[in-house]
């Protein structure tokens, strides 16, 4: 390039400084690109005010944007323990909720649309919530995906009911994903008749499509999606579900594990870690007063103990198991497995002591758990960990 | 010695500086590599702007030539010293940016333009700090911006994220 032509170039670079009076040298001006930079160091809420501001900033390609958050946040609802008839707590029998905010440390109320209040949850994960309720015929149940972020609703194909306590509910990416495809999947281990039954769909289908495997292996204590496949976690063994072959394969564990007792199945104990594609078991370890967590080597199909985290953190629930990198605010909990039951939360390291209630990470949550003004003290919530549309 | 660049301001002003400092800038690196970078460089940009980029480049520089000078001796409390220096010198950086909003965003471009990477993502992450929490309304009276939705775009948006503008 020429000495002469390269000096344009930089010249012509530089022109929108240069030849902007001042009346154009405005910030709604601002080229995308540094817009869109912005962006990305904003929490999904500042994200959505700062696209109100003017036309010029409301960028078009919000979707390829990541917001700065790296925590999930908590979707909560009032639980009626008084009365026997609502009694399944997690079922949203109030027509409003929250979402707590654990990066800006604030509680925003919404309401919930009419077609989902006495719905059941069953399933959270990339900022929607898996749903179902019984449809318009009884023997079958209606299934939504919800993502409270938008308010938008996906309506899927009804399925026969079940044994809510013997079925699990998954999927396998985001409906908005433009890279995985989003299968939903069902899980019964209908135990009495030794039969495990998956049906799949996919958001836009009519129906479900349904695989019988003449086996059962009893409670259903974990399922995750990892590297395209259906994993279910039992007291013995894993069954691997390929959706593509639609074959099956069960591996038994290479380790002992104690058993579990009836309030300790009510997590979700099977993860997968996006970062390195990780399957992650959780174990609570009654003899030690423990957390631990395994790893699968997938080579062998052998579970291994992992004593640190490192740069992850987990985040333990029923329907809502998750990892997280450590990253932004997330550092602060690095190394960590967190849990929560009702308003309270709590962060151990694997193998070892609790984290402080008052220490700085654990503030992220605990301030949640201050009480609120105009609450009764009989309501309490029920919380489920969710993450923000765009924090992936 | 070390080799010297003059640049040249939009508004004809000279400044005199070491190729280290310039070179963060991807642009003026790419031109100096294409031995185009003879005499005086000159750039559209105000002597005012082109000083505070400089200030930032110097900053830079001095930080990393300390680093690779160090021994292991004492470097732990070294290093500490230096970041709380850094975090103040940027403090008083962003400060000062905070009151000139129009420094501020002649800042951006320039960074965008020279291509700092380092410098613009300090100042996005500023702007990023400065509407955090607040309201579009708070935002537009800020940056002086105008609103540009007719009422019903505006009602349109607002109603797609209500939560979001709660007060």
């Amino acid at each position: 390039m020429g000495i002469l032509s390269c000096f344009k170039t930089l010249i012509s670079l530089c022109d929108g400084e240069a030849a902007t009076p001042a009346a154009v040298k405005s910030w709604s001006n601002l080229p995308e690109n540094i817009t869109s930079l912005i962006m990305d160091h904003l929490y999904y809420p500042d994200q959505i005010r700062f696209r109100a501001v003017c036309k010029s900033w409301r960028s078009d390609n919000v979707f390829a944007i990541k917001s700065a958050d790296t925590l999930p946040w908590v979707f909560a609802y009032r639980k009626y323990n008084n009365d026997p008839k609502k009694e399944d707590v997690y079922c949203i029998y109030s027509s409003s909720f929250f979402l707590y905010d654990p990066s800006g440390k604030r509680r925003y109320t919404i309401e919930l649309p009419k077609v989902l209040v006495n719905a059941r949850i069953l399933y959270s994960k990339y900022g929607w919530i898996l749903l179902s309720k019984s449809s318009i015929d009884f023997r079958r149940l209606a299934f939504f995906l919800y993502c409270p972020f938008t308010g938008k609703i996906i309506e899927l194909p009804t399925l026969e009911k079940g044994n809510p306590f013997d079925e699990r509910l998954l999927m396998s990416a985001s409906p908005n994903s433009s890279t995985t495809e989003c299968i939903i999947f069902s899980v019964r281990s209908r135990i009495r008749k030794n039969i495990l039954c998956i049906s799949i769909c996919r958001p836009g289908d009519k129906t479900w499509t349904s695989h019988e495997f003449l086996c059962s292996f009893g409670k259903i204590h974990g399922v995750a999606c990892w590297k395209g496949l259906l994993c279910c976690m039992f007291s013995e063994q894993l069954f691997v579900f390929n959706p593509e072959t639609k074959t099956m394969k069960t591996y038994p564990h290479s380790i002992n594990l104690p058993a579990v007792t009836v309030e300790e199945v009510t997590a979700n104990r099977l993860i997968e870690s996006e970062s390195d594609e990780k399957l992650l078991m959780i174990y609570f370890d009654r003899d030690c007063h423990c957390i631990r967590v395994f790893y699968l080597d997938s080579s062998q199909m052998n579970w291994f103990e992992l004593e640190n985290l490192a740069d992850k953190l987990l985040f333990v629930g029923y329907t809502d198991s998750i990892s997280v990198p450590a990253r932004g605010k997330a550092s602060e909990l690095a190394n960590t497995v967190n849990l929560k039951s009702g308003e309270s939360f709590f962060s151990y390291f694997p193998r070892g002591p609790r984290l402080l209630h008052s220490s700085n990470a654990q503030m992220n949550y605990s301030w949640i758990q201050q009480p609120w003004w105009g609450w009764n003290n009989i309501q309490e919530l029920n919380t489920v960990w969710i993450q923000p549309p765009s924090s992936r | 010695m070390a080799i010297m660049y003059a640049l040249k301001s939009s508004d004809n002003e000279i400044f005199e500086v070491e190729q280290k400092v310039i070179e963060q800038s991807e642009t003026i690196k790419k031109m100096i590599e294409d031995g185009a970078a003879t005499g005086e460089i000159p750039l559209q940009v105000s002597s005012k702007t082109l000083a505070k980029v400089l200030e930032w480049c110097k900053q830079r520089q001095h930080k990393t030539v300390e680093n690779e000078n160090d021994d292991n001796k004492g470097k732990r409390k070294k290093e500490r010293d230096e970041d709380d220096d850094i975090k103040e010198w940027e403090n008083k950086f962003s400060d000062e940016l905070k009151a000139d909003k129009d420094v501020l965003f002649d800042l951006l471009l320039a960074s965008n333009y020279l291509d700092l990477p380092a410098l613009l993502s300090f100042l996005c992450q500023l702007v990023a700090d400065m509407v955090a929490g607040k309201m579009p309304e708070e935002i537009r009276r800020m940056f002086n911006i105008e609103n540009d939705f007719t009422p019903e775009e505006e009602k349109a948006i607002t109603a797609e994220h209500g939560w979001a503008f709660q007060p």
